[in-house]
Parts: structure tokens; sequence; C-alpha cells
């Protein structure tokens, strides 16, 4: 791995299209400012795993349909 | 076409409700066949039932029920694996989690959307780049605002 000493508003460019620049820092806590291309999809690492977990969760689902039922009719009475 | 359904056991269903995901779900690549089931037409809450392993099914809502202003982000070059231009274009569902132990404190994953095209029937789940839209939006109780009480 390339490690590289940055202060803020210092950047580094990866290949010709990505520039990552160093926003702020406060503490323990960097601001990372990403320039790069519509088609490069950019978010923090933990994003992805974070979901495929709700995901995991989400399906061991135990719930009989008329219970499902009856909390969809709490939420639309809540949300009227 | 009849098929097996974790909640409702054996069920006939219109080929027109038949999903397909060539990404498949986040953890859940490798099924790529869902049927998009419903108790009846007033039915809150819809399921993902996969056609390739019959306990692989999700409790989906569509998230305008609860945030009417609910709009992902999502890059163009992502919604272009589903045929699609803009977020509007979709029919857009959240996966629900539901815990066991305490139904009444359901979340909607609100940062990994569904996103169907209504035409060829094409999915995906996306990431919304927006930060405001979070893993888990309680959607009945809020054990935070339970606290404050």
């Amino acid at each position: 791995m390339l490690v590289l000493a940055r202060r803020v508003n210092q950047s580094i460019m990866i290949g010709d299209e990505i520039e990552v620049i160093v926003v702020d820092i406060r503490g323990d806590q960097v601001k990372i400012g990403i320039k790069a291309p519509r088609h490069i999809t950019v978010h923090r690492a933990e994003v992805h795993q974070e979901i495929q977990e709700e995901n995991k969760k989400a399906v061991e689902i135990k719930i009989a349909p008329s219970d499902l039922g009856k909390l969809g009719d709490m939420l639309k009475k809540k949300n009227k | 076409m009849e098929i097996n359904s974790k909640p409702f056991g054996k069920i006939i269903i219109d080929e027109r409700q038949v999903l397909e995901f060539p990404s498949g779900l986040l953890g859940f690549e490798n099924y790529k066949k869902f049927a998009l089931i419903e108790e009846n037409a007033e039915s809150v809450f819809k399921w993902l039932q996969s056609l390739e392993e019959v306990n692989l099914a999700f409790v989906l809502i569509q998230p305008e029920l609860f945030q009417p202003n609910y709009r992902p982000i999502v890059p163009k070059s992502e919604l272009s694996t589903i045929g699609l231009h803009s977020v509007e274009e979709a029919l857009i569902m959240v996966i629900v989690s539901i815990p066991a132990d305490d139904p009444k404190k359901m979340t909607a994953n609100l940062q990994g959307p569904i996103l169907i095209n209504k035409t060829t029937k094409i999915g995906g789940q996306f990431i919304s780049r927006d930060e405001n839209h979070p893993l888990r939006k309680f959607l009945l109780e809020n054990p935070a605002e339970l606290e404050k009480v």
C-alpha cells in the first residue's frame, strides 16, 4: 500500500481523472473531497457491508402474513 | 405459473410479477430471479420472493407511504445497468427489517433501495448517495423518541 503524508487542502491524483483532497482535519476525523468522473462510483467502504448485513437481518424475518397485515394497518394510520 | 413462497406456501402468480435482478441483492448476489407478491391489493407490505430459494424472501414497502419526498441519489451510470435514465422512472421499494421480539421496532432501509424498471422488470439494489437516507429508518416506534417521553 502506498502511504502519502498530506496537509489540509493538499491532494493526490489517482490516474489522470481522480483527485482526492484533504478538506479538513479535526481530531481523529478527516474530511476528504473526491473529484472523479461520473462513471466512477465512490462511497464509504463500510456502506456495502452494512447493507449486506442489513439484508441478511431482513431475510431472517419470521412473521405471519396476518401479523404483517396488522403492522401495515398501524403504519397506514400513523401516516394518514 | 405456480411458485413456492415463504409467506404463503404454494401460490399462482402472473408472469408479470416475475423480476430479474442481474446482480442479485447485496450479500445475495447469486439469486437473480424474484417475484413481487402481496397478500392482497390493499397490502402495505409486499414480498420479494426468490424463485430459486423459497426461504429467501424480503418484506418491501413503497417509501412514499411514509416518506413522500424520498428520492434516492444514484449515479446515471448505475441506473443504466437496469436500463433507466432517472430514478423517477423506477418503481422504488425499500427493504423492511422486522425484529422478531419487537415487530413495532421495524425499520426500512432507505440507504439501499430496490429500483425496478417497470417496463423490462429488471431490478437491482442501489446505494443512495444522500447521506440523509439511513440504513434503518423506524417506521412505527422510534426507541430514541420513546426514551425522551
